[in-house]
């Protein structure tokens, strides 16, 4: 290239815009040319602030946040109206085939429908009137039937099953068995014992069905519950619950997916939710009606601390975290986590413990659990799918975690297996509470540590568990504890800085003092004592449990202390409230003489 | 940080996450505002017209292919919500009108070298270039877009791009730093 550049050409080349090949033409012409490089240069110098200029004005953040309300707004109303669409859609279809079916079904049905009251008295609803009818009476399909017999009402069904309305209870009656609800359960609770038959056995209730086709099974039409807190696992109430006697029954709802529940087991379920699995009965064999059973906790084990667990949640959570996945491919944790919800859902389910995941899928969980939550607050995720990870995931993940940081290596699958248990989690959790540290606090978390020490003990080879000591005590202290360090040349040095500290700490200073420097070198001198027992057992380098109980020990003369002092006449009730509560601290006294 | 990238998150919002909607909402309102304004001239306007790209946006994001960046696509779509509104409010002619008169009527003598450096000066120049000036200019080095991106936002064939970009950088020059040497 002999001609000088152009402006065009100049300009391409100092804002990119060149091809491969015609920046290199043109660097070798600028390297001859210096005219053209004085050129280029004044153009470059005029390069950064054009393109500062080109930076728009800032637009307000409210315009921002209106925006994606309105938007947010918007999709959540496309969803429903798509959900209307096929419900409406199914609803006309099944009404179109099922007019077609009721009709050439109707004279057969008739004819089988032979049921009759067996035992006890019942009330028909004839119009406004309930008329009353004994044994031998033949309700018809659509009769209303409620009992005021204490003992309740059994009515019988010609193939040999039948049903006992409780007391105050009612029920409509459909007909027989078949693809139709045999009984429709409205107030009270109905037992069902089913006879085995091809044909299943449906019972409706407030929303949700539940069919057998040979068992026994309860069911009760809840009113309002004020023993189910809504909010974390009950968005809405509970407004059905069933407890399987024997045998299998299949709940099921318009919303999730079907539930299988077995012999002893409580489950729940309402027109806007569920079916969860609620709790297991203990003793099956006294006879209370579920009512009483929910109500009386004892009697039933809750499937889990906070509550049931959902049917189909491990569908809408894995969908949920799919599509955070198909946004960014981590497959191999997509699978792990797949993995973990099924086998825990399947637990629940087959009523058994939980199977160890292989260290594979743990690894890729603990990774990805990393990963998610970034992702979540990125998409802001929150509520309810983030709540349900943490459920499921934290707890067992978060053992192991602590205890792979402290053996410092990998668990074995038979250590994992002993290590996730309820049991430790339980000591561990109370161990690590973040709150602020209080003496009370700090007890706690002790002897949940320690708790937890000597879970770890039976749980690893001795040689192990040496390891996993040296490093948890150190681990515990240093994080959250606030020890306030006391140096002194003497006891009575020591005593009086205490006594000073205290009543800073207290507010103590317009009462009379003479007690409290006695009370001070009381403890100090337990303290010193303490220390020196300590030093006599284990010499001076403590391993991390030795820390933990000789910190332990000082916990508890401390508090012993401060309680005394708080027990001291002269104080009014708001400094004596303060000394008792204690020190935010944990002092530990060191004598240099 | 790993953070998921636009076309990830737009998946994720074809998926139907409302949360992922928040996400895109928060990433491209503002670029989608600023892309209005360089269209339509005022604030009231580009505000009205980033809510229908984005209401446009939740009835058509199940269009979007993941085969290209999301941006440029988003983008493409915000420019024909703008064309349409002009075209319906008659303002293109108008504004072509308005941007034919520079900021400073009488030709600016020499400046002076700290004028060079008067970022606010050229940004009233740039904002007062016509959209087919302005947009090149705020898509190539605001957004990133390379001129593949830029033709299929503007609709125009690649080869005019880099046309266009002088253009503007020139029009910016002689109405900043007219009476300067070119080669």
């Amino acid at each position: 290239m002999s001609a000088h550049l152009d402006l065009e050409r100049a300009t391409y080349r100092v804002y990119d815009l060149l091809e491969e090949d015609e920046r290199v033409e043109v660097d070798a012409h600028l390297t001859d040319c210096p005219a053209c490089a004085d050129a280029v240069r004044r153009l470059e110098e005029e390069k950064e602030p054009i393109i500062e200029a080109t930076a728009p004005a800032p637009v307000s953040e409210a315009m921002v946040r209106s925006v994606a309300a309105r938007v947010v707004d918007r999709v959540v109303t496309i969803r429903r109206t798509k959900i209307r669409r096929y419900w409406l859609l199914g609803a006309a279809a099944a009404l179109f085939v099922a007019s077609g079916v009721a009709f050439l079904a109707r004279t057969k049905e008739i004819a089988e429908i032979r049921a009759e009251v067996a035992h006890g008295r019942v009330s028909v609803q004839r119009g406004d009137l309930w008329v009353d009818m004994t044994s031998g009476y033949s309700p018809s399909p659509g009769d209303r039937l409620r009992t005021e017999d204490p003992a309740g009402a059994t009515i019988r069904l010609e193939e040999g099953s039948r049903f006992t309305i409780s007391h105050r209870s009612m029920v409509e009656f459909r007909g027989t068995r078949g693809p139709s609800a045999v009984l429709r359960l409205l107030e009270g609770d109905v037992r069902c014992t089913v006879v085995s038959d091809p044909r299943p056995f449906t019972v409706e209730a407030a929303g949700a069905t539940v069919t057998v086709v040979g068992t026994e099974f309860a069911v009760h039409v809840l009113e309002d519950q004020p023993f189910f807190k809504l909010g974390k696992r009950f968005q809405r109430p509970p407004k059905v619950a069933m407890l399987v006697t024997a045998g299998e029954v299949v709940m099921k709802t318009g919303e999730g997916e079907p539930l299988n529940v077995r012999a002893g087991w409580v489950a729940l379920a309402g027109s806007e939710g569920g079916p969860w699995m609620w709790g297991q009965v203990k003793d099956l064999s006294s006879d209370k009606t579920l009512d009483n059973l929910i109500k009386r906790k004892p009697d039933v084990k809750p499937v889990t601390d906070d509550g049931p667990i959902e049917a189909g949640w491990r569908e809408r959570t894995d969908k949920a975290v799919l599509a955070c996945v198909e946004a960014v491919p981590w497959s191999r944790w997509a699978d792990a986590l797949v993995r973990f919800h099924k086998e825990n859902d399947d637990a629940v389910r087959e009523q058994r413990p939980t199977l160890p995941l292989s260290s594979d899928d743990l690894t890729y969980i603990n990774l990805g659990w990393g990963k998610i939550r970034l992702l979540a607050n990125e998409l802001q995720l929150k509520g309810e799918f983030m709540q349900a990870c943490r459920n499921k995931m934290a707890s067992g993940l978060f053992i192991e975690a602590i205890a792979e940081a402290m053996a410092g290596a990998a668990l074995t699958e038979e250590q994992r297996k002993r290590l996730l248990t309820p049991e430790t989690l339980d000591t561990l959790l109370p161990a690590l509470d973040p709150a602020a540290p209080t003496m009370e606090r700090w007890k706690t978390r002790t002897e949940k540590t320690l708790s937890f020490v000597k879970l770890l003990k039976d749980a690893l080879p001795a040689e192990e568990y040496a390891r996993v000591t040296r490093l948890v005590g150190p681990s515990f202290m240093i994080d959250g504890y606030r020890v306030w360090l006391v140096e002194a040349v003497n006891v009575e040095e020591a005593a009086d800085r205490i006594a000073r500290i205290w009543t800073e700490q207290f507010k103590l200073r317009s009462y009379d003092q003479t007690t409290l420097p006695a009370l001070a070198a009381q403890y100090v001198r337990s303290h010193q004592g303490a220390l020196e027992k300590s030093r006599r057992e284990f010499g001076d380098q403590l391993s991390g449990v030795q820390e933990l109980e000789l910190a332990a020990k000082l916990f508890e003369l401390q508090a012993k202390a401060e309680k005394a002092v708080s027990e001291i006449p002269s104080l009014n009730g708001e400094t004596r409230t303060r000394a008792a509560a204690g020190s935010d601290k944990l002092y530990r006294i060191k004598i240099s003489n | 940080l790993v953070q998921p990238t636009d076309e990830e998150v737009a998946e994720a919002a074809r998926s139907g996450i409302p949360d992922a909607w928040t996400v895109l909402v928060n990433r491209f309102a503002r670029p989608v505002h600023a892309l209005c304004r360089r269209f339509l001239g005022n604030d009231a306007e580009a505000e009205d017209a980033c809510q229908e790209v984005f209401m446009r946006l939740v009835q058509g994001i199940r269009s979007y292919e993941r085969q290209g960046r999301f941006a440029p696509w988003l983008f493409k779509l915000a420019a024909n919500v703008c064309r349409n509104t002009q075209r319906s409010s008659g303002r293109r002619r108008q504004r072509e009108t308005q941007a034919a008169a520079p900021p400073d009527a009488a030709p600016n003598p020499a400046l002076e070298a700290e004028d060079r450096d008067s970022v606010t000066r050229l940004r009233s120049i740039i904002d007062a270039l016509p959209e087919q000036h302005a947009v090149p200019l705020w898509l190539k080095f605001q957004q990133g877009l390379d001129n593949d991106e830029i033709a299929q936002v503007l609709d125009i064939p690649v080869s005019s791009v880099r046309v266009v970009l002088f253009r503007a950088l020139s029009q910016v020059r002689e109405r900043a730093f007219m009476g300067k040497d070119t080669p």
